[in-house]
């Protein structure tokens, strides 16, 4: 029976490989003859993946009434025919894994309780750890794959038609979050640095802390920066840096101001551009000159959100 | 043992082990969420996309040796025994292509138009957080276990003890003569197969050597062994 179980979850597992090539061109079409111009053609991503190249009418002559009568689904559409149970597919998929989970569980406490000991009693000791290693093979294989399975099967029934919003809407509320959040870490760092008289310091020579930056970290910096840039004219003026600061409620007198803007503006003229802001950032926000301990953060913090002082946020601060 | 008790001790291991492979489960779903996350970084670079691509071509016109072909075998038909560290170029470039699609969100009719780019998640989207976040859902729902489950276990084990039934055997009892059946056939050699050979014209002597036999099929398996030559054995 384990074995039995193992064969299904190994059939399971290469439909849920199949449908994810399906939505990922880039190994569907390196399988074919000339894998060096498919491939590079690939990374434009010019072409179609290949669930687009599904004969949906082909399907539907094919189609039988039992697959008609289990997937209750009228005119399913070329995704759905990835699946065995088209539309209901996901559902029945998670059903499925639910059920091999828990008959792996069956399989084992049964081993255990009543074979196991059952072998031990009437055997010798080589042929009882003979049949323990034949009997757990299927348990532990189970075990592998259900992990892979679950890992894909979560990529399969998340993506195409079985999007999830909900999730989506989740994920853009945490990026824009963390987006308000390193906004608020740079404006703390610049007041703290400032307060301290640590913008002064010179670079160190030979250093170039810009050069390792990462491009995705590059990346998220410049979208701090477009934060910054409320006119969206793609640079950040006196007034608005000036303005920015009161809104986030930081502490800062003009001497403040101007000692962050003189660090902040490299060629002095005035405005500081995506690249002048990426090199504070990397040179100030990502230093390891704040002694600071994290509690000590914390507070300072709580002081940029707390305006009117009373060590409570209200809603409308 | 009580019935009960049985009943009990079979139901106690089950939640046991049933609870020890969610928490497994949810164990590997942090790396995999961490493997997600960091391939999902790793896709916003597209320069590190396109270096992956090309050593991806030079490992395709490589020819393979045989070791390397019977693991590519093993790894198309038992897609869990992959070696993630040898397989991350396809891994990320495959996560590439699907993160791509996602974003671009096809409509499912041709010609399979991408979304328009204002009502579709931005390009710098958290794919691999929306994975992540999507496993924790499936996790959750694959240990909460709806009425469908249960009634298919039911019915499975209802089909398994009538398949028994069908055999008309204990399958402890037939488990541990399977083990005595193998022990059996070890000690025919050819001073004891003339006894033996005897023996199968007598059918009780066979039956009372195997003990608790019912239904006599085991014995009627060990009986045509036996009507080999001992060379087959």
């Amino acid at each position: 029976m384990g074995f039995i179980v193992l064969g299904l979850n190994l059939v399971l597992d290469i439909r849920l490989e199949h449908i994810n090539r399906a939505f990922a061109k880039f190994e569907a079409s390196a399988d074919n003859q000339d894998p060096e111009k498919q491939a590079l053609k690939n990374t434009s991503f010019d072409d179609l993946p290949s669930w687009c190249s599904i004969d949906l009418s082909k399907y539907m002559i094919d189609r039988s009434s039992l697959k008609k009568w289990l997937s209750t689904t009228k005119n399913p559409n070329r995704q759905d025919t990835l699946f065995w149970f088209e539309r209901q597919g996901p559902k029945k998929m998670t059903m499925f894994f639910q059920t091999s989970l828990l008959f792996n569980s069956i399989y084992g406490a049964i081993f255990l309780i009543t074979f196991a000991p059952a072998m031990y009693r009437e055997s010798k000791i080589l042929s009882f750890a003979l049949y323990s290693i034949l009997s757990s093979t299927p348990m532990i294989l189970l075990t592998i794959q259900q992990r892979h399975i679950a890992a894909q099967m979560t990529q399969a029934i998340t993506v195409g038609i079985h999007r999830k919003p909900q999730i989506i809407g989740t994920v853009c509320r945490e990026e824009k979050t963390a987006r308000v959040v390193r906004g608020f870490i740079v404006v703390n760092q610049m007041v703290y640095k400032a307060e301290h008289g640590l913008l002064d310091k010179p670079i160190e020579k030979g250093s170039n802390p810009v050069e390792s930056l990462s491009a995705v970290e590059r990346a998220d910096i410049e979208k701090t920066f477009d934060g910054f840039d409320t006119s969206g004219d793609g640079s950040i003026s006196a007034n608005e840096l000036g303005d920015i600061l009161e809104a986030l409620g930081a502490p800062v007198n003009e001497k403040m101001l101007q000692s962050i803007l003189n660090t902040l503006d490299e060629d002095g003229n005035g405005k500081i551009i995506q690249g002048e802001f990426v090199s504070f950032y990397a040179r100030h926000v990502m230093s390891s000159d704040d002694t600071r301990s994290t509690e000590e953060k914390a507070h300072h913090l709580f002081k940029m959100f707390d305006s009117s002082g009373d060590k409570d946020i209200t809603i409308g601060e | 043992m009580e019935l009960f008790e049985s009943v009990h001790f079979a139901l106690f291991f089950v939640m046991v082990l049933f609870v020890a492979k969610v928490l497994g489960l949810v164990s590997d779903g942090i790396l995999t969420e961490a493997e997600w996350l960091e391939l999902d970084r790793s896709c916003r670079d597209e320069e590190y996309i396109k270096q992956l691509t090309r050593r991806y071509i030079d490992a395709r016109k490589r020819p393979q040796t045989i070791a390397q072909k019977i693991k590519s075998c093993l790894a198309a038909t038992f897609p869990s025994l992959r070696s993630r560290r040898n397989d991350t170029i396809v891994d990320q470039l495959n996560f590439y292509a699907m993160r791509r699609e996602f974003i671009l969100e096809r409509s499912v009719e041709p010609p399979f138009k991408a979304a328009d780019e204002k009502n579709r998640v931005p390009e710098d989207f958290n794919f691999g957080r929306y994975l992540s976040i999507s496993l924790g859902q499936t996790l959750a729902h694959s240990v909460h276990l709806g009425v469908s489950t249960w009634l298919f276990i039911g019915l499975f084990t209802v089909l398994f003890f009538f398949v028994i039934l069908a055999l008309d055997e204990d399958i402890v009892v037939s488990a541990v003569r399977m083990e005595m059946i193998s022990q059996e056939m070890c000690i025919v050699n050819e001073s004891t197969l003339s006894q033996t050979r005897a023996s199968i014209s007598h059918p009780i002597d066979t039956e009372a050597v195997l003990g608790m036999d019912r239904s006599g099929l085991y014995s009627s398996r060990l009986k045509s062994c036996l009507g080999h030559s001992p060379g087959a054995h």
